[in-house]
């Protein structure tokens, strides 16, 4: 693709006019009248393919039938849903398209505040009243818009990033209107890939001509994944008091205080957040998460409970979630309440294997708690099947189960549950810390912690030999060294990276070898399945099409 | 007015938060208009079917829309000073080109221009674009069309452009000029006459809004002339 395509295709005021008769339409809306008012709009303007919903689940299942091309949504959809967060379940579940537009329709600016600032945010937003023409003029420019970016957005969707950010540095040759979109843009690009040198760049660039929020942001993002976690909180403080509605701005502040080792700093940070925007599931739960570990069992139940009650219908809870709130009534000694949370787990999720078990395990800590060894000892023997039968030992269970083992005296079973699981995520200091939490709270912290480094020991030791084999120029001692970690250690997803890592260092060097990119590739894709949103994953699923490309490997 | 406040419903009222009550109801009433300005629209649209003319309607139904958008002007401006009250108010700035702000108010405008046989022109420097939150200028701009519209004779000239690190876009019409009172105290707190009938809201919330956009040492302002390319009143709004 040239630079000439971009050029014929950059748009002007003009313009071809939408033929809005071939476009599918979405409305929705909770009142009739504005539905069908809506309606009577779009039909002005041409449009005949016209669906409707009253309601977030009714839009949703809409669009799992059909693809539309111009959603337009109010952002009031009174209980339930609101319009925001439509706009995140559909995206997230991919049921629009980059192509679509989604309008967001509400009649004040304020709630517009929190809309514009929001991570996924709507292509545009209009306040009513407004007139036909009005939506006509912003349906045209947005087409143009999307035509405009669609390049981009292709080889992004198809994870070419490093592609997708020249097509970007071609369109910035050429003075035009999306100038600022397409820094933006290449900056969120370069984040993910980990070129947090070339981010920094654009975002000052962006800053030098106007103080915007979301470039500072940006700006602080880089800060925070260079590890420069103080001067990183600095400026997410700062943008919380200059654009008190920015809520990514608590999150990723509460973030940097937790990564420099101040967890109150984060917990207070979450709290401000969660009082403006209570319905944030996500950011609920990190705060009972951050709450848990501090001990404040008030805030952390609080949380839980929000969490449950917000996320009710919402397929947005896991059994975790209940379990989690079980706990805290656990450490509270209201055992009752902490066996009801999980009867209601296994009646929400119908009985399925994962309700089961944090229901076992859980139960048996409740039976401990209020003294009935015999039951607890019952309930954790169940605990332990299912945990055998389950795949995916992710998440908090494993340390509920290592507790109720350890509590009832079976510290063999207890101490390889925690093995298994440190083992599998040495490098992640959060689960360092819930299972230092875990240990504390059972009177065992100095053993605890001897387990804890006994665990990583082994991974840890295998990890910095293949470094410092390949700082030596051993390139493939180090590859066959991480192999062989990767056969022991298959669940941990930063050894299975470093091993990707490794291997194409060693190819880059040494040319194409077929075995090892099989390999490559097949731990890229464990990695993809583990944690999807992996930021190392991204970056070599990328370094993997480079070197295949350069040696001429068709993929 | 004075609350019975011996009575229950006295004690009831006291408890009522006026201020937030106001608010709640302008954002309910703004979706009324909506459906009233819609319904207003499919049956000038009804007219021009039946009629099979394709003029701007019956007149009084045009000036029923006019009314319309004034009380809407009327609806934005208070419930925005009331949000920049409530403060912080953060300002939704981004880069966009000016022509597409011009070209929307104009199309806004467009029905009530034809009611009153009012011709409107527009002269935006092609490719101009700038940062400016689009609401609060299109609320500016609205505003001052609209006033425009009430003075002009038969003319009204949008026009937008650079200079000195402002953005300046100027409405000017053929009308007889803003009265001298206005000219010296239009938009500032010394316009705001509650007692009186007008209240000039409209130019007052025009310069809070314009000051509310700031970039490094300069701040927006609005400024009000006599004159201009069509003998009339020059209402400007400058943004950094």
């Amino acid at each position: 693709m040239n630079a000439e395509n971009f050029l014929a295709r950059a748009p002007s005021a003009g313009g071809e006019p939408t033929n809005f008769q071939e476009k599918t339409f979405l409305v929705v809306d909770d009142v009739v009248s504005m539905r069908s008012s809506l309606r009577n709009t779009i039909s002005t303007l041409g449009g005949t393919r016209i669906d409707m919903a009253g309601n977030g689940i009714e839009a949703i299942n809409r669009l799992e039938q059909r693809v539309y091309d111009i959603i337009l949504c109010d952002y009031d959809l009174g209980g339930g849903k609101d319009g925001q967060q439509l706009l995140e379940e559909a995206k997230r579940r991919k049921l629009i398209k980059n192509s679509t537009i989604f309008m967001m329709v509400t009649a004040e600016r304020s709630y517009e505040k929190v809309v514009s600032v929001a991570e996924l945010a709507p292509d545009d937003y209009l306040i009513k009243p407004f007139a036909g023409e009005v939506l006509r003029l912003r349906l045209e420019l947005l087409t143009r818009k999307k035509a405009y970016f669609a390049p981009v957005f292709a080889l992004m969707d198809s994870q070419h990033y490093r592609r997708a950010i020249q097509v970007c540095d071609e369109m910035l040759k050429y003075p035009n209107q999306y100038k600022i979109d397409l820094m933006r843009l290449k900056a969120e690009t370069c984040l993910l890939l980990g070129d947090y040198g070339i981010a920094s760049e654009l975002y000052q660039q962006i800053l030098a001509i106007r103080e915007i929020p979301w470039a500072r942001m940006g700006l602080a993002k880089a800060m925070y994944h260079q590890n420069n976690f103080s001067a990183a909180a600095d400026i997410f403080k700062q943008v919380t008091e200059s654009t008190p509605n920015y809520m990514e701005a608590y999150d990723w502040l509460a973030k940097s205080y937790s990564a420099a080792g101040d967890e109150q700093a984060a917990q207070q940070a979450l709290m401000a957040a969660a009082e403006k925007s209570p319905r944030m599931l996500a950011r609920r739960k990190t705060l009972g998460e951050i709450a848990y570990r501090n001990d404040d069992l008030e805030t952390a139940q609080d949380s839980y409970e929000a969490v449950l009650e917000f996320g009710k219908n919402s397929a947005l809870t896991s059994p975790e979630d209940y379990a989690n709130l079980s706990r805290v009534f656990i450490d509270q000694g209201k055992c009752d309440q902490a066996m009801t949370v999980m009867k209601d787990a296994r009646r929400t999720f119908k009985n399925s294997p994962e309700s089961l078990l944090h229901g076992a395990v859980m139960d048996s800590l409740a039976y401990q708690k209020s003294g009935n060894t015999e039951a607890a000892e019952e309930a954790l023997k169940k605990a332990l099947e299912h945990f055998e039968a389950c795949d995916n030992k992710q998440g908090s269970v494993s340390m509920d189960i290592a507790r109720s083992c350890f509590q009832l005296g079976d510290e063999e079973t207890g101490k390889k549950v925690v093995q298994d699981f440190i083992q599998n995520n040495h490098a992640d200091k959060k689960i360092h810390l819930h299972a230092e939490n875990m240990f504390k709270k059972i009177g065992m912290h100095d053993k605890g912690k001897e387990i804890i480094s006994n665990s990583s020991r082994e991974v840890i030791a295998l990890n910095n030999q293949a470094v410092r084999m390949a700082q030596a120029g051993d390139l493939r001692g180090s590859v066959d060294l991480l192999m062989q970690a990767v056969a022991k250690f298959q669940e941990n997803t930063v050894i299975v990276l470093n091993a990707v890592h490794a291997i194409l260092t060693y190819m880059q060097t040494h040319g194409w070898h077929e075995e090892l990119g099989k390999s490559a590739k097949e731990y890229l894709t464990t990695a993809k399945n583990q944690d999807p949103d992996n930021q190392k994953y991204l970056m070599l699923s990328e370094l993997y099409k480079e070197v295949a490309q350069r040696y001429g490997v068709r993929l | 007015m004075t609350a019975p406040n011996s009575t229950d419903a006295g004690r009831e009222l006291d408890a009522i938060d006026f201020t937030a009550l106001f608010a709640a109801q302008i954002h309910d009433l703004k979706n009324l208009l909506f459906l009233l300005l819609n319904s207003l629209d499919e049956t000038l649209k009804n007219c021009h079917t039946c009629s099979g003319t394709d003029d701007e309607g019956p007149s009084n139904l045009t000036l029923l829309k006019y009314n319309g958008q004034l009380i809407n002007d009327k609806l934005i401006q208070m419930l925005s000073l009331f949000r920049f009250a409530q403060g912080p108010y953060v300002i939704d700035i981004a880069y966009r080109p000016v022509e597409e702000l011009i070209e929307e108010v104009v199309a806004e405008a467009k029905p009530l221009l034809g009611a009153r046989s009012i011709a409107a022109s527009s002269d935006v420097e092609t490719g101009l674009c700038w940062f400016f939150d689009r609401d609060l200028a299109a609320g500016v701009l609205n505003n001052a069309i609209h006033n425009a519209l009430r003075c002009a004779r038969s003319k009204i000239r949008l026009s937008a452009f650079a200079e000195n690190g402002f953005l300046a876009i100027r409405v000017e019409d053929d009308g007889d000029g803003f009265p001298q009172e206005i000219l010296e105290n239009g938009g500032s707190m010394k316009s705001l006459d509650l007692s009186g009938g007008k209240t000039g809201l409209g130019l007052y919330f025009s310069s809070v809004c314009a000051r509310l956009h700031t970039n490094k040492d300069n701040t927006g302002r609005i400024q009000l002339d006599n004159g201009g390319s069509l003998g009339g009143a020059v209402f400007t709004l400058f943004l950094p």
